[in-house]
């Protein structure tokens, strides 16, 4: 399935993360020693473009945060971005050429040039 | 903005310049700007990350200034950032429209511990500029030291009431300049005291005109959102190495590939009494009768010969010294690249 198509069939109400994407988060929680752990996604205002990502390991959800669990992992969104985020499917692009994390997210009308930030 | 009691003695600009200029300083209230409380853990992350300036190493007791552009690098404003603590910083902007910063980093606080409060109605900005500025500012400092880097002084007013400001040099005038942020009554008090120094209050026509003759922009006059930053020489504000801010990959390639298009210039009115007088939005027409290569952005006027002059941006092919143009309302102009 390609990107674009990743990205359509993600429902509107929900964020996706890859099979790729899940496990590589779990492999930097487990070779960190942590043993509870979640995915944090968020934005942040900054970037060329005025929102740029934010992606780290959580040791749970605040309180104000969307949980969705994807491919054995559990995500957190703080509410007040998921309105940014809402249909982004997160993916990980490995090998020579890949740039990690990648996010693939139907709101960005305008990304920059490193793919960091985007505007809405 | 909380302004002053009118002097009682009313003063004209004319004995108010004489006075400046004996003196080598004057003081100004402002009427126009704003001053924003920005509390949160992440207020100064936040800055750090949409404006042009490097604002992350601020110490506190720290003051500097920066530029919000949009994603297209034109500029927004331009404040000054001073650190109070690691969760209070206060924002001093020139632009008589202070919507437009406050929308520019409200759009952006998201899941920030951020707040921004308009203390404009509380806080009085005074500008004192002219080359003994420093000098006066010392005199009402008295044994403390003004600051000669980024760093605001806490200023203690001493006349048996307490009351305290921030002095910060700003150099806004394009000579030397402090700003000072205090309460209104604090205000009153400090222009009291200046007035035992020997100086007058000066009106804005003044102020204005040191700032034009030093060729040094303002927000709402020269920034704003028709120019980028590197338009309007503010290079020494943007740092070229923090990595990504709003506009940056624009004005980035505008420094590399030298794409600026036009230039601030100061501009002298010439030309017979038979002309027009110059005015800020006149468009400036090019050679032989040919397109805009600009527009006039201030005017003023020098308050003893009643020479007039303004700054203006000209696209860089016809910014050359001493060039004359025609203005669309019918004035002539000669160009003067020398910053006075």
């Amino acid at each position: 399935m390609t990107t674009a198509e990743q990205t359509k069939s993600v429902p509107i109400n929900t964020v996706r993360v890859t099979e790729k994407a899940a496990s590589k988060a779990i492999e930097f929680a487990q070779n960190a020693g942590r043993e509870h752990y979640g995915l944090k996604i968020a934005v942040q205002g900054g970037g060329c473009s005025g929102l740029q990502y934010v992606l780290e390991l959580a040791d749970g959800p605040d309180d104000s945060d969307k949980v969705i669990s994807a491919n054995g992992i559990e995500v957190y969104i703080p509410k007040r971005a998921f309105v940014f985020l809402a249909g982004t499917v997160l993916d990980f692009s490995d090998g020579l050429n890949g740039r990690g994390f990648e996010f693939h997210n139907p709101n960005a009308k305008r990304t920059c040039g490193c793919g960091d930030s985007f505007a809405v | 903005m909380t302004l002053l009691a009118p002097s009682p003695v009313l003063i004209s600009e004319r004995d108010a310049f004489t006075a400046y200029e004996k003196r080598g300083v004057a003081f100004m209230v402002c009427e126009y700007g704003s001053v924003f409380r920005h509390v949160g853990s992440d207020a100064l992350d936040l800055l750090h990350r949409i404006t042009t300036n490097s604002l992350i190493d601020l110490p506190d007791g720290a003051a500097r200034q920066t530029i919000l552009t949009s994603e297209k690098g034109r500029i927004i404003d331009a404040p000054w950032v001073l650190k109070l603590t690691d969760d209070e910083l206060l924002l001093s902007s020139d632009a008589p429209d202070s919507g437009l910063m406050q929308d520019a980093i409200m759009r952006y606080t998201i899941i920030e511990d951020a707040e921004l409060i308009d203390v404009s109605a509380t806080r009085t900005r005074i500008m004192v500029f002219g080359e003994n500025a420093s000098e006066v500012i010392g005199e009402l400092l008295g044994d403390v030291e003004p600051a000669t880097d980024d760093s605001w002084t806490p200023l203690t007013i001493d006349d048996g009431v307490d009351g305290e400001a921030i002095a910060l040099r700003t150099d806004a005038a394009g000579e030397e300049t402090w700003m000072l942020i205090c309460d209104g009554d604090v205000a009153a008090r400090i222009a009291t005291r200046f007035e035992s120094l020997g100086l007058l209050p000066a009106p804005n026509s003044i102020f204005d005109y040191v700032r034009v003759e030093n060729r040094s922009p303002i927000a709402g006059k020269e920034l704003t959102d028709a120019v980028n930053p590197l338009e309007a020489g503010l290079e020494h504000l943007i740092d070229f190495d923090k990595g990504c801010y709003v506009g940056q990959e624009v004005i980035a390639r505008l420094d590399t590939y030298d794409k600026v298009q036009r230039h601030l210039v100061k501009i002298y009115e010439v030309g017979g009494a038979d002309r027009a007088d110059m005015t800020a939005g006149d468009g400036i027409i090019g050679p032989k009768g040919g397109r805009d290569i600009g527009w006039i952005s201030s005017v003023a006027e020098d308050p003893k010969s009643g020479e007039r002059l303004g700054l203006a941006f000209i696209r860089s092919a016809f910014a050359n010294d001493g060039d004359v143009h025609e203005t669309s309302s019918g004035a002539q102009i000669r160009l003067s690249m020398s910053r006075n």
